[in-house]
Order: C-alpha cells, then structure tokens, then sequence
C-alpha cells in the first residue's frame, strides 16, 4: 500500500514538473514583467484584465499591478514610500510638491537619459519635459506629464448635475435655475421613489469622508460648478471672475457648498451615512438606486449598466443618469496643457526597461486612442483619409459598453482633444464629425434630448460664458514647510467643524460652528497660510501665460 | 556581576552564569531593536524632516517645533484635549483591569468542562482580530439602515428612525471602552486562569473543611492568589498602554466624535502622516514618554502604598 502510494506521489510530482517545464517554454519567447504603478489620479487598483491590459500583455511582454493610491490617503502611502527610500516602478503624482519632494530626495531616475528609448515621450512630452527640467528638475527632466494636450479642443467638463432622468421627467421636468432648486427637485425625486426595489432608503446625494483633504472634498466639488477652486493654503480662486478669496472667509464657495449640503439634510435628503462610509461604499449605492444625484459621472454612472427588472440593464429600462447643468453656472474645465495635468515618474531602476516602454506607450497616441475608442479595425476605421467609427465601436458607444469596459482608464496619457497627425483629427471620438452630428442610440438619452429639445447636455449654454478654465495642477508651484506644518494643524479643525456643520441640527448651530472654526484656525495662523496661498496662485497664474492653453469650443461629458 | 577575570579563577562552573546570560541575549537585543533604537528617531524633532532626504541633508532647526506647540493658545488648547482624551481613556482602561481576575474566577466556577471551554475560546478569539475586522463587525451590527439593531429595534417599533450610532459622540468613551473590553477580556483573563490552576488544592479542601462555600473560596483563596499577578500585569499595561492605543481609535474616529477621541498617538498620526508635518508630529509624540512615565510611576506609587513593594 505504502509503495503503491509513493508511486502515485512520484508520478503526481513528475506531471507538476512537466507541467511546470512547459509553461516556462512558453513564455520563453516573449519576457513578462510585471510592473507595479502607484498612479494617483487612478480610482481603482490590482491587475486588470481588460482589452487594454490584455494588449499591453501581448503586444508589450507588460502586465501592470496598479496599486491602491486614491483618495487623499494616497499621499499618506507616498510619504511612507518615500520615507523608506523605496518607490514603486512608477508613479503618477497627483500634485507637483510630490513630484519635487521625490526629486529632492533623489528617488527619481532621470528621463532624459533614457529618451532614446522613448520616442514617443520625446515627441509628444517636449514641452512637458522642458517644463519640469526647468521648473523642478535644476535642468534635467525627471517627470513628463499626464493628461498632455497639444490643441485647441477642449471642454471636458468633470462636474455636471448626474441626475436620474426617469424620475426628473416624471416630476414635469422643473428647470434648475440655481443648484438650489435641487433642493425641491430631489425632494419630489425622492418622493416618487422612496425605496429601492430591494426595500432600502433612497438619498438625494451620498458622499464619502475618505478623499477629505485640507477641507471637506465635496464641498469644495460643488463651487467647481461656479468657477472656484480650493487650493492647497486655503486660497480659493474662482477662475470665472479671476478673485482670490479666503476658503474660510464669509463670502467663500466652500461655505456655500457646506450650506448646499446642509440644507439637502435638513430636507432629508443627504446620506446620513456620507460621514462614516468609504468611497466604495457610496459608488455601490449609486449603482443600486440608492442615491439619485451626483456630481460626477464616475460616480453614479455605473448605475446605467447595471442590471435591474426583467434581467435588463437599467438604461434598457429607460432609467438611468444623464448630466445636466444650472442655468447659472460657470463650470470649470480642464486646461489644456501641453504640460499636462499630473506628472509621472520611474521610481527605481530595478525594472527600468520596461518601466521605460511602459511610460513610452502611456504617452503615444495609440494607447490613449484604444482607452477612447478601441481598437482600430474593429471599433474604428480609417474611411476616406478619415478616422470613421464602426457600427460595433457605436453600438458600443451607445450602450454604455466601451466606457465599462474601459471603466479603469479615467485618464490618459494623452488628451482625448489631442491633434493626431495621421488621422488629421482629435485623438477622442466624441470631436469626430461622425458623432458630433449623431444622437446616440441609448434610450435614456435620446429621450432626454428629444424631451428637452436639446443634442448635447450644453445646448443652450455659451461655451465661454458658462465655463471657467481649470488650471492644471502642474502649473502650480509647491508649498514652503512652514506653511505646510500650519495646514497640518488647521486642516483637522475645519474638517471636523465642515462635517458638522453638514449635519447641524439648524441654522444658528451651522453658523455657530462656521464662527468657531474661523475662529480657531485664525489662532492657528490662517492668515498667514492664506497669505502664501495668494501667492502660489499668483505665481501660477503667471505660469498659465506661458505654458497654459485652452480655447473652449463645447462641453463635452 | 563580578569580572569574569576572577570568577573563572575561583569557579570552574564559569559556564553556567554565562550559559544564562547567554540565553538573555536575545531578549536584550529584541529590546534594544525595538524599544531603544526607535528612541534615535526623535532627533527628527530636531531637523525639518523630509521623506527620502539622508538626516544628514536636513535642515537642524534647534527647539522650533517644540516651541510651535506652545507657540499659540489654539494649539495649547488642543494639546490640553488630546491629553485629556489619552488620560481619561487610559484611567478607564485601567479601571476596567479586574474585570479579567473576575472573569477568569468566574469561569473557573463553570463545573461543565466543554462549556467552559466553549466560553473561554469565543472570548479569547476577538483578540486575534485587526481592529479593522472589529470595526467592520461593529459597523454590519450598528449601521444606519441594514445594522442589525436598527433593523431589530425598527421591527420591534421601538423606534420610527434609525439610530446613526457609528455618528455619535455621546458616551464615545465608554464605547471605546466597551469594544475595548469586547477585544481583550478573554484574552487577558488566560494568564488568571493559569495561576488559579497553579494553587494548591489543599487549600480548598481546608477552606471547605472549614465550613466555607464557593462564594467565600472565590473571596479568599481564589482573589487574594491573583493579587500579585494583577499586580504586575497592571504594571506592565500602565507602561505599554500608551503604545497600543492607536488603532482603535483611528478606526472608529469620524468628525462628530474626533474630538473626544482623539488620543496623543491618533493626534501624532493625523497631523504627521495624514498632515505630513513628521518634526512637529514627533516633538508632540514626545509627549506620550511624559505621560507613560508619569503614569508608571504613579502605579509604583501605589504598589508600594498597598502592597509595600514596587517594582522601581
């Protein structure tokens, strides 16, 4: 028996070895690396396995391990990295005093010696390059950008009122004004719909402490619809009509946005649970039907694909999110910039060459262009000289199918307004002639344009009018230590007072609260912060002159 | 101990003495690594500190984070209530310490041998959980809509709304107590259940002898045999009480009850890694050594009041 049994273990351990010997034969031909990127820009993580990341397997020998690096915890991960002295392959930083902390501290390989093997990088990041040499490198270019733009196409806006179109239309349609009338929209939304069809509670609007940074994030994401923007030393600056106010000051945006959100809990409306929950948790509400409005399309647009009665997605049913806007708005959107938005870097030289051919591919037309339109000879031709989508890529379009499948990808390495030169046309297929004059073939939208006698979410808008720009991040210069040690002591303060004042039991405990936090983190030295705040703005308002580009010619979600 | 020169001369037994300093070195080493080396760190109170840059590149800036502490009344005031939060957590973390003696006499009283081993496995397991785990346990029980006490005590009509209990600040410290205690007691009560096995057996049989129940056993052999371990075992968590208590409350920490939870080491976390201000972070963690000396030495103090000896 025993020997019977030690025949069988021998055998069993002689196929695992030829098992084994065989899978190595196979990739003998062509080497895997597996890259590990800590991308900060990037919602998701791990290995992917779409057709983006099966391309880059087999056209590229690389499979990428993106690591979990959103969210304002993020930069808590980079400091520890870099604290070690042990960064991953690459990185994206999200803000630009990253980048210059990672080059100070010499963790950085330089680019420019490696141009040679990163002809795409050269050619489409020249000025990206140039810029960071000069501005953080003393000189050498060590980070090249992320969101590199080189044309005048532009408008994509980040923000718009993602509103569930089945229950708007059904309450008559009411015009949003200001974002204040989402108050009673959302109220008689709510109404209309007030569980699930599981049975649970719907909300009006769901969102998440964990991207909090120097103040809470989505407040600061409702005065983007009016041009403002919060920076890092609680300078805000409202691209629309060019001030510069104090965050915590009266007349601030971000005490406004605070008051949007109080007033939607007052009328029942906010997710009590947008204090204690993760940002997972709230994009899975969304996706259920629990929350009706969002302010971003990545946030709530799962909802539309996925599935709901009679074994149909959503959209089939005819529900689903479509973007709106206040009348009153001055939306920001993004600048293009031949610098780019975020900037990368290769974070060590243990896996250097296919660090490089990975940064390489991320800059080069064809990988932005397949995470935008697919693949070419399938979802895109080239018809008369002419880039032309095929009826899968608009079946694919329409349905919602393409952006699932491309979910990951929320940004990329080249601008979707970025001139192609071989095909004499915007990378992105939403600028294609093609789909400019189309309606697409989704039910939800097409019965949003018709009823509103709209074809795009901006009809009726001016597109300079209505937008302000948004200034890159990598236009604006970092912050001093002493400046930053301040923050770092007001910044819990007006979190903690924010939050509370979202869930303030009525007015006067609201502006009670607003006063203690002013008061506080004047004792703290918010003056002096804000003051360094102007600066920086002003410095990269100068900056914007030389290196910043928009021309606004639609919004385009 | 003597020079070895002379007791090699006089005692051919050298090896032994040198055998069992030899079987301690490890324990010095592990507490050199672990408690002494990271002492080097505070030097970084000392310099502007950034991630990646040799100290030796640092800027030295003398006593200015310690002086931003003080600087002005705001931080004074925050400092004062971390404080507060540590100490007033810690002294209700003490004062919870018998409650593994008692539990560890009571579970000696269980005469039925599975079920007492059933009831000391299930309360020794959540110690073996991340604090993440628990938090996660806490929350499916105490959630907003599908927690499992709104949707009992909605079922029941004893209330109309659920409760948002993970939102609210009143009675946050004798929560985190609670799940405190939740976490440890069985664990903690093993040590007690070891040294019960370890008195002698004639004692209760003298004890019965004499005409004494379980009550009056429990009261006179069983207590007064764990006094000097609880004793050392509360000396001990005084010392180290400071260094685990962190996580808890980084876990369970949102904005309505920040305020009153947030002790020294949180405090040190959110303003040196979530802040990235590490030299100011370090010269405040500085203050942790003030309070667990003073602390230990408090407990020593007591030591010798009730028990007429001490440790130090």
């Amino acid at each position: 028996m025993i020997k019977r049994c030690s025949v069988l273990v021998l055998l069993l351990l002689m196929a695992g070895t030829l098992c084994f010997a065989g899978g190595e034969k196979e990739t003998a031909g062509k080497s895997e690396t597996t890259l590990q990127i800590f991308s900060m820009p990037t919602n998701g993580s791990g290995i992917q396995s779409d057709p983006f990341a099966q391309y880059m397997k087999d056209e590229l020998g690389l499979v990428v391990d993106w690591l979990p690096a959103a969210g304002e915890t993020a930069n808590q991960k980079l400091q520890a990295m870099m604290a070690a002295g042990d960064l991953p392959d690459l990185i994206c930083f999200h803000k630009i005093n990253q980048a210059q902390e990672a080059i100070d501290a010499g963790l950085l390989i330089p680019l420019d010696d490696h141009l040679d093997k990163m002809p795409n990088v050269e050619m489409n990041g020249k000025k990206s390059l140039k810029y960071f040499a000069d501005t953080l490198g003393d000189g050498t270019a060590y980070v090249v950008g992320q969101g590199i733009n080189n044309a005048v196409f532009n408008g994509n806006a980040n923000w718009a009122i993602n509103l569930r179109w089945d229950l708007y239309k059904e309450i008559g349609m009411p015009p949003i004004n200001t974002m204040d009338d989402m108050i009673s929209i959302l109220s008689q939304m709510q109404a209309l719909e007030p569980e699930t069809a599981d049975g649970k509670k719907t909300y009006g609007f769901s969102f998440w402490p964990d991207w909090d940074g120097n103040s809470v994030f989505m407040a600061s994401e409702y005065h983007s619809f009016y041009g403002a923007e919060t920076w890092d030393a609680y300078a805000e600056y409202n691209a629309a009509t060019g001030r510069i106010t104090n965050q915590l000051s009266d007349e601030s945006y971000y005490k406004k946005g605070l008051e949007f959100f109080f007033k939607l809990n007052q009328a029942g409306l906010l997710d009590p649970d947008s204090l204690t929950q993760r940002f997972d948790n709230a994009r899975s509400k969304y996706e259920s039907g629990r929350a009706l409005m969002s302010f971003h399309g990545w946030v709530s647009g799962a909802y539309n694909n996925a599935v709901g009665e009679n074994g149909k997605t959503n959209n089939e049913n005819g529900k689903g999110f479509v973007s709106m806007y206040p009348r009153d708005m001055k939306v920001l959107v993004d600048q293009s910039s031949p610098v780019g938005e975020y900037a990368w870097g290769i974070g060590n030289n243990k896996n250097l060459d296919a660090a490089l051919k990975f940064l390489d591919f991320w800059l080069s037309v064809d990988s932005a262009s397949i995470i935008k339109n697919g693949f070419e000879g399938v979802d895109w031709v080239m018809k008369d000289g002419k880039p032309w989508v095929t009826e899968k890529g608009l079946e694919d379009y329409d349905s919602g199918a393409h952006s699932k499948t491309y979910a990951f990808y929320t940004h990329t390495g080249l601008e979707s307004g970025f001139y192609n030169e071989r095909t004499g046309m915007p990378l992105g297929r939403e600028y294609w002639p093609q789909i400019v004059d189309r309606i697409p073939d989704n039910p939800v939208i097409r019965d949003y344009y018709n009823a509103m006698g709209i074809s795009n979410p901006f009809d009726g808008f001016d597109p300079v009018e209505n937008t302000s720009i948004r200034i890159a991040y990598s236009l604006r210069p970092t912050l001093d230590d002493d400046t930053k040690a301040l923050i770092a002591k007001i910044a819990p303060i007006v979190k903690t007072a924010s939050w509370k004042m979202v869930f303030a039991e009525d007015k006067a405990e609201f502006e009670s609260l607003w006063d203690e936090m002013q008061e506080k983190a004047r004792g703290l030295g918010l003056q002096e912060v804000y003051e360094k705040g102007v600066e920086i703005v002003e410095a990269t308002l100068e900056r914007t002159k030389v290196y910043g580009d928009t021309t606004i010619i639609g919004i385009n979600k | 101990m003597g020079s070895p020169g002379k007791r090699l001369s006089s005692y051919p037994e050298i090896g032994e003495p040198l055998k069992l300093m030899l079987m301690g070195l490890p324990f010095f080493i592990f507490v050199f690594i672990f408690s002494y080396l990271p002492l080097y760190g505070w030097v970084y109170a000392f310099y502007n500190f950034k991630p990646g840059i040799p100290l030796t590149a640092e800027r030295f800036v003398g006593w200015k984070y310690f002086k931003m502490i003080i600087s002005d009344p705001v931080t004074i005031q925050e400092v004062i209530r971390v404080m507060k939060n540590t100490l007033g957590m810690s002294f209700l973390q003490l004062l919870a310490t018998p409650l593994p003696v008692f539990f560890a006499i009571m579970l000696s009283e269980i005469k039925i041998k599975p079920y007492q081993k059933f009831v000391q496995t299930f309360t020794t397991i959540p110690n073996f959980i991340s604090w993440i785990l628990m938090f996660s346990v806490i929350y499916s029980m105490l959630a907003l809509d599908d927690g499992f006490f709104n949707v009992v005590l909605l079922k029941l009509n004893i209330i109309d709304e659920p409760i948002h209990f993970m939102a609210s600040s009143s009675h946050i410290w004798l929560k985190m107590l609670f799940y405190h205690v939740v976490k440890t007691l069985g664990w903690s009560s093993v040590i007690y259940i070891a040294s019960l096995s370890g008195v002698d057996s004639q004692l209760y049989d003298a004890a019965a002898v004499d005409g004494a129940g379980r009550f009056r056993i429990m009261v006179h052999i069983k207590l007064p045999a764990l006094i000097p371990t609880y004793f050392v075992l509360l000396l001990l968590q005084i010392a180290g009480f400071l260094n685990t208590g962190m996580e808890q409350y980084y876990v369970f920490q949102n904005a309505m009850n920040r305020e009153s939870i947030e002790v020294l080491d949180l405090y040190t976390y959110n303003i040196g890694i979530v802040g990235g201000s590490y030299s100011y972070a370090t010269a405040i963690g500085m203050l942790k050594t003030v309070v667990s000396v003073s602390l230990l030495l408090s407990a020593n103090k007591l030591s010798r009041v009730i028990r007429g000896e001490s440790i130090i």
